[in-house]
């Protein structure tokens, strides 16, 4: 239209001055605009953390400051806080001096006392200087005196020595002049003169000593006021100190703002983010992987305080999880500060004292999180529960990010980060929660179907089933066992595949029963039993099993007959109530003789029964039958139809189903069921926990767990839940687990599957949530929704989700050496075989003593009579520091063969009155060497050299962190105190301690053989100390004593004991075993103390008589004086 | 989760594909049709204002509340708005040019400023304004609406669902219906030679310097068609419709990751021999798939000149033989777009032509 027009050269279409004043406009709108970004770019939630922080600093100085202020005296000191005033004006100082006054009247009597004397100094001194100027004035009139006599004496000795040599006859004694001679005058004079110098010098002499006291008198005086003066100077210098250091991180100071704020704050600011670089752990960023940077000091700044630092500044200060400091941050009157806290385990962990230090281990290395990232939400907390959760969302406006592979671990879970570096380890001291969900992982077996590192190689848990048809009471017992094993035993470790939530009820169970049963009933392979020759006693069994005097067998297994409240889990053996409906009396007769003849991979040792014993045992075992399980009817299937759709569902997998239709139409009924029971038990792995034949290589069947802890949730099959745990922050793989394990078949929930699709992961009855089963393991009914089982669930969920994709450095982890390794094998087949059944070890087990304490309190209900203490006389020892106790050639030759030739029914040979037996595991001879070096190896107490050392170590840890005080270890579970123990083990080794196995392993040297004259005292001590009372040869009991009384035999203590063992022991055994019968010979009753005569008058200390006793028991002739000595004793 | 309650669910319906982009080029359509009463201010008002109360209402569901304020969502559905802004200002002064026009009189464009305007300050001044301007809004939108971060990327686990950048829906969206090398080669090809093409394929002097559509009512109704429908209408399906998968969602549908869609493609081919004729395919590519090529060849090759005799003779005369080729068969191949779409919703077609011999497939 205006395409001719020319352009206006003068008039523009917009008025210029408007679109200047738009110009303006929006350039002022883009200035706000950048500032806007500049501001918030400044202002961080970490600055505030920071800032609370430097206040609880602040106010920790104030208060040393007022501490100080008083011991420095109060008002004098005023000046000092004045200079506080002027720097930083509403500052530290000033508060310190302020909040001081009403206690500054309150001096102690050291800074008055000071104090008088510096008011003395005003007045004493001029007296005291004044008498030494008179002093000296007095002293300088007399010496000048001397000094003239001196001169006078001298010249005129001269002058007679002259006269009387000129004058004097031969042989005449100048100095005696003969009267009236005639140096007579001369000599007068010169003898006048002699003694005027005498008598001058004499009184300088005075007068010097006269000044001189002045002098020091004054010397004194002015040293006391000098270091009074000091004292008081200190004291103000430290009240400077606490001022400037209250004033360095006073946020309100002007000097502090301005460093801090915008635009200037890149230069020095004490507000800055703090990281610590993490060279051994790495980030995984799936293109690369780079150091950790933890950057959580930024605002976790006290993790690394403890007691020596910053002096008084201790942890607990800064508080503690269980003992939060009582800290007011400045804006917040209401808010409790977490992120200031010390760690909650300073011993072991970012502390300096720890082994854990924070500049090596950083953070997010055991805690996972963002740790690159500086606000509360974008790190990635997690909290442990929801109550936590909420308190989150409120304070620190948290919610769940999904967009982090690795968030926090649940303070519940953190065990499991301890793995990543203690790979190597059976048992993590401190891990309590990981030790046991490992405990339970190799209890149940889970490695038998989902492979996991730490079980490689690891024997199947169940036993094998190639002659079950020899084992089983009747097939009919092996379809309702596996039909619920729980019916016949609420304990067992067999787990529940049947009738699971997943599981329809058209019959389709029993017939995957009754065809595992068939197959594995066909299986057979021959074993030849015993026969039991029905010759048993039952009563006698049952004696024999015992409570107070039992064989042994109570160490492992339960039995209703002897119940104890503590012990319902599933323990090492199984349950034996009811084992008489369960297998053949034949098999029995010959598992209990030999179990390794029937599986030669049982945990179950020999205990060595005569064939009577073990026919009364049997006898009474096959009177425990489970009458309601026997009583229970299964039904098999009616007819086949069934077992035609298990193997169509199969067989179509690999063929048409025309073609299966016809192979099964060519089946007998038997072939069935065989075929369809081999389909099966691939199906379920039945061949991961138990060995039949055929499957001894077969691979487990379910997901691999290595690697489990780093898997993505959205790897997971979250069933029906996926959309409402999303919605809901649950959509991690920790919940999933935990329902997974709850209900194993949870996620088939509202899904329509095929029978071989279903999930079919079996459900242990010990992991079990609620609701899942009715009766707990004593078989009473449970509350609708009980879980008794979290804890369990949990402790198996730290152990899983510590299977994570590496990510450290070999260097940082913990390598064990040759050596060490075969500790760790030692301490694994320890708990494998479960010797802390019957003995006690640094706190755990002695499950068997339960039985006794509740058999002697049967007994005593029953009105007989027991003496104090009587039942545990049958305790199996305790362990601890049997490595430093018995020699390693001793402990290797007991462990091969532990009734040392006396053969099947033979009882210890060392405490014959013993009813338990030490059984036989038959260890191979590496075995032999992981037990006896574990032993020997253990760094404990019982082992360390140097007492005085490992106590002092102690009392110092005691003293340097938090619940570890002297009351609380001793009761503390026996994981702490083992962590206790190796803590301070770890002090002691660094302070070049040395422990027994440093210098006598393996092989023990002897103490040298004693002199005759040694020889008759020890024999004469070793008589006197009544040791033939207890320690009977043979076990035989001496006239007015019992069983309760007696000791072990000594006849082998020359090979059995070690000579350092005896000294420590002799030196307290109270101590070293609390609770032991032996009496404190030597701390109670020293030699010479009053109490007693000492055996060797010439050398009354009581190391001399412990040396000679233990010398006595090692030499050569101790045995036969033994017998003679027992021979005299009364029976 | 909540299930989506009557009102939900029949929006939900709406959101289907076939439906959305029917009813999405439909009311397209109809707005550049009745363009004279959609455009009056006070409709227009109230249209917007329905859609912002749609909006707040929805945004009480959490699924659409999530999608909505997803931070990559959310300039999204700005510039949504800004599309509807000025395809009604557009439309809003062609209306009322054309009807000043139509009285006899010059356009407003005409008449504010009959001459030629200065380079500066006119143009450079005021665009430099609009600049800080957008500057100092991009700043402010950058301080409250965070960047999301993520995790460190992972192959083993990539995003479900993956998305292209939000300007490459469009493209993203088409790879659904044609083969990649269609899809992600030849199409987009065509689409930037199109637009190069405008120029001289459009030599109509009309509407230069005024806003007009009763004078080029075809070159405006394809624009709107090709940019709001094609375009557009893509983004918002791919962003806002297709969750994890790829699987359509409608808006207050939960993104269930394992939402399955009974899919079964089939070829043009078996349409022909299979439904049509009742017998198997032949075994041989050519035969089998002749029907599918004749049908392309006649779509590209025989419409064109159909349309020369029939309703385009004008066309034809007015822009000449080779602009009116040029022109029509890139309009064929823009059309070929939705016509496929809707062969795919409704039958579930996959290729016309489907030679895997040749790994050739349109």
């Amino acid at each position: 239209v205006a395409d001719e027009v020319k352009p206006d050269a003068g008039a523009t279409f917009y008025d210029v001055r408007r679109l200047n004043r738009w110009f303006f406009a929006s350039v002022a709108v883009l200035t706000v605009t950048y500032c806007m970004s500049v501001v918030r770019d400044h202002d961080r939630e970490w600055k505030e953390t920071q800032r609370d922080f430097a206040d609880l600093e602040r106010q920790g100085a104030v208060k040393q400051g007022q501490k100080a202020f008083v011991a420095a005296g109060g008002t004098k000191l005023l000046d000092g806080f004045s200079t506080a005033d002027v720097s930083g004006g509403a500052g530290g100082g000033k508060a310190a001096a302020t909040e001081a006054t009403p206690v500054a009247g309150a001096l102690s009597q050291e800074v008055e006392r000071l104090r008088a004397q510096v008011a003395a100094d005003t007045t004493k001194r001029p007296e005291l200087a004044k008498a030494l100027h008179d002093a000296q004035f007095d002293f300088d009139v007399k010496n000048a005196a001397m000094k003239k006599a001196k001169a006078n004496f001298e010249a005129d000795r001269f002058v007679y020595e002259e006269e009387a040599h000129e004058k004097l006859k031969p042989g005449e004694d100048p100095f005696n002049p003969p009267s009236g001679s005639e140096v007579r005058d001369a000599f007068r004079r010169f003898s006048e003169l002699k003694q005027t110098y005498a008598e001058k010098d004499e009184q300088a002499k005075a007068a010097e000593a006269a000044r001189d006291a002045a002098k020091k008198t004054l010397d004194q005086f002015d040293a006391l006021a000098a270091d009074v003066a000091a004292q008081l100077e200190s004291r103000e210098r430290e009240v400077e100190r606490l001022v400037k250091r209250a004033d360095s991180v006073d946020v309100d100071r002007w000097f502090n703002k301005a460093r801090n704020s915008i635009l200037v704050n890149f230069m020095a600011p004490t507000e800055q983010p703090k990281k610590i670089v993490v060279n051994e752990i790495f980030d995984d960023l799936n293109f690369l992987t780079i150091p950790k940077v933890d950057m959580c000091i930024t605002c976790h700044l006290a993790t690394d305080r403890n007691k020596d630092y910053p002096a008084g500044n201790a942890h607990v200060a800064f508080g503690t999880e269980g003992n939060p400091a009582k800290f007011v941050p400045r804006d917040e009157p209401s808010h409790d500060s977490p992120a200031f806290r010390s760690h909650s385990s300073p011993e072991l962990f970012c502390t300096s004292l720890s082994p854990h230090n924070q500049d090596r281990f950083g953070c997010s290395g055991c805690h996972q999180g963002g740790n690159q990232r500086l606000n509360f939400r974008q790190t990635f907390h997690t909290p442990t529960d929801e109550a936590e959760a909420k308190t989150w969302e409120k304070k620190y406006d948290w919610a769940h990010v999904h967009e982090w592979d690795y968030p926090m671990l649940g303070s519940q879970f953190l065990d499991a980060s301890c793995y990543k570096c203690h790979k190597q380890q059976v048992h993590i001291p401190g891990a309590a929660k990981w030790n046991r969900g490992r405990d339970l992982v190799a209890k149940f077996g889970c490695f038998g179907c989902h492979k996991m590192a730490p079980f490689d190689g690891e024997r199947r848990v169940g036993p094998p089933l190639g002659h079950v048809q020899s084992k089983f009471a009747s097939l009919d017992f092996a379809l309702k066992w596996i039909d619920e094993p729980h019916d016949f035993r609420p304990t067992t470790r067999m787990p529940s595949f049947f009738h699971r939530p997943n599981r329809a009820t058209d019959g389709r169970d029993a017939a995957e029963i009754t065809a595992i049963v068939t197959y594995l009933f066909n299986l057979n392979t021959p074993v030849e039993l015993k026969k039991y020759p029905g010759n048993g006693d039952a009563e006698a069994g049952r004696k024999f099993i015992g409570d107070m005097s039992g064989v042994g067998c109570l160490g492992c297994h339960n039995i209703d007959d002897y119940k104890v409240d503590k012990l319902d889990g599933p323990r090492q053996g199984p349950d034996l109530s009811g084992i008489g409906s369960k297998v053949t009396a034949d098999w029995l007769y010959t598992w209990i003789q030999d179990p390794k003849s029937l599986f030669p991979d049982t945990n179950m040792p020999s205990l060595r029964l005569s064939e009577q014993e073990a026919s009364n045992l049997v006898a009474y075992l096959m009177t425990k039958r489970n009458v309601a399980f026997e009583q229970k009817a299964f039904v098999k299937p009616a007819d086949d139809t069934v077992y035609d759709a298990i193997l169509e569902e199969k067989l179509t997998e690999r063929m048409t189903t025309q073609r299966a239709k016809d192979e099964i139409a060519a089946m007998s009924g038997l072939e069935k069921r065989r075929r369809a029971g081999e389909f099966l038990l691939n199906h379920y792995g039945c061949f991961g926990c138990h060995e039949i034949p055929g499957y001894e290589d077969a691979k487990p069947i379910g997901t691999e767990l290595n690697g489990w802890g780093s898997k993505h949730a959205d790897r997971l099959d979250f069933g029906m839940r996926e959309m409402e745990w999303k919605e809901e922050g649950h959509f991690n793989r920790e919940t999933w687990l935990k329902q997974k394990l709850s209900n194993t078949r949870v996620y088939d929930e509202g899904k329509d599957k095929r029978p071989f699709e279903k999930l079919k992961m079996p459900q242990f009855a010990q992991l079990a949530g609620p609701d899942l089963f009715l009766k707990d393991a004593e078989g009473h009914e449970l509350a609708p929704g009980a879980d008794l089982n979290a804890a369990d669930r949990e402790a198996v969920m730290t152990f899983v989700l510590s299977l994570v994709k590496d990510n450290t450095a070999s260097s940082i982890q913990r390598v064990l050496s040759p050596a060490e390794a075969s500790v760790e094998r030692g301490r694994k087949l320890v708990r494998e075989k479960n010797c802390i059944g019957c003995h006690v070890l640094y706190g755990e087990g002695g499950e068997i003593r339960l039985f006794s304490d509740a058999g002697a309190a049967r007994r005593k209900a029953a009105g007989e009579e027991l003496e104090t203490n009587f039942e545990r006389t049958y305790y199996p020892p305790i362990l601890d520091g049997q490595g430093a106790r018995t020699t390693p050639t001793f402990l290797a030759s007991f462990l091969n063969d532990p009734s040392q030739g006396g053969g099947r029914g033979s009882k210890a040979y060392l405490r014959p009155w013993m009813k338990a037996r030490m059984p036989t595991f038959g260890f191979t001879q590496e075995q032999v060497n992981d037990v006896v070096n574990y032993f020997a190896h253990e760094e404990v107490w019982h082992t360390s050299v140097d007492r005085a050392l490992w106590d002092d170590l102690a009392t110092k840890f005691r003293a340097a962190f938090p619940g570890y005080d002297e009351k609380t270890i001793k009761t503390a579970p026996a994981d702490k105190q083992q962590l206790y123990q190796a803590l301070i083990a770890r002090q002691y080794r660094k302070q070049g301690g040395k422990f027994l196995h440093d210098f006598d392993f393996p092989y023990v040297a002897l103490p040298p053989e004693q002199g005759a004259k040694e020889h008759d005292l020890a024999r004469q001590l070793f008589e006197t100390k009544q040791c033939i009372g207890c320690h009977m040869p043979g076990g035989v009991i001496p006239k007015g004593k019992s069983e309760a009384d007696l000791a072990p035999d000594l006849t082998k203590a020359r090979t059995r004991l070690a000579p350092n063992w005896v000294k420590h022991w002799f030196e307290g055994p109270g101590a070293y075993q609390p609770g032991t019968r032996m009496p404190n010979f030597w701390p109670d009753e020293p030699p010479g103390s009053g109490k007693r005569a000492p055996i060797d008058p010439n050398n009354p200390s009581a190391d001399f008589e412990m040396a000679l006793l233990r010398d006595y028991l090692f030499s050569s002739q101790f045995a036969h004086e033994y017998q003679a000595i027992a021979d005299k004793v009364p029976r | 989760v909540d299930t989506p309650n009557a009102i939900e669910r029949f929006f939900n319906a709406l959101a289907q594909p076939s439906v959305f982009f029917i009813l999405f080029t439909v009311s397209v359509l109809g707005m550049i049709r009745y363009r004279e009463i959609v455009t009056k201010p006070k409709v227009a008002l109230a249209i917007l204002i329905g859609a912002v109360i749609f909006f707040f209402s929805a945004l009480k569901n959490p699924g659409f509340h999530a999608n909505m304020t997803k931070p990559d969502n959310v300039p999204i559905a700005f510039m949504l708005l800004l599309v509807g802004f000025f395809s009604w200002l557009s439309l809003y002064r062609c209306v009322r040019n054309d009807q000043r026009m139509a009285r006899g009189e010059l356009p407003e464009e005409a008449v504010e400023n009959p001459k030629k305007v200065l380079v500066w300050p006119d143009l450079v001044y005021s665009e430099f304004i609009c600049m800080l301007i957008g500057t100092a809004i991009l700043i402010v939108w950058a301080i409250y609406l965070k960047a999301p971060l993520e995790e460190p990327s992972n192959p083993n686990k990539t995003p479900n669902p993956s998305k292209a950048p939000w300007y490459f829906l469009g493209l993203q969206e088409m790879l659904v219906y044609f083969d990649p090398w269609l899809a992600g080669v030849i199409l987009p090809g065509l689409i930037i030679n199109g637009l190069m093409a405008i120029p001289y394929v459009d030599t109509n002097p009309k509407g230069n310097g005024y806003y007009t559509f009763k004078e080029r009512p075809f070159a405006i109704t394809t624009f709107f068609f090709g940019f709001v429908v094609l375009w557009v209408s893509m983004i918002i399906l791919m962003t806002f419709l297709r969750g994890p998968n790829q699987a359509f969602f409608g808006p207050f549908e939960p993104w269930n990751l394992h939402k399955v869609e009974a899919t079964v493609n089939v070829q043009f081919s078996q349409l022909f021999w299979e439904q049509l004729l009742h017998t198997s395919r032949p075994t041989f590519w050519l035969v089998r798939e002749l029907p599918g090529i004749l049908l392309v060849v006649g779509y590209l090759a025989i419409t064109p000149m159909l349309l020369a005799k029939t309703w385009c003779k004008k066309m034809v005369m007015q822009m000449g033989t080779p602009r009116y080729l040029t022109m029509m068969i890139m309009f064929l191949i823009m059309v070929a777009m939705p016509i496929k779409m809707i062969l795919r919703w409704t039958m579930n077609l996959q290729y016309i032509v489907n030679i895997q011999e040749l790994f050739l497939n349109i």
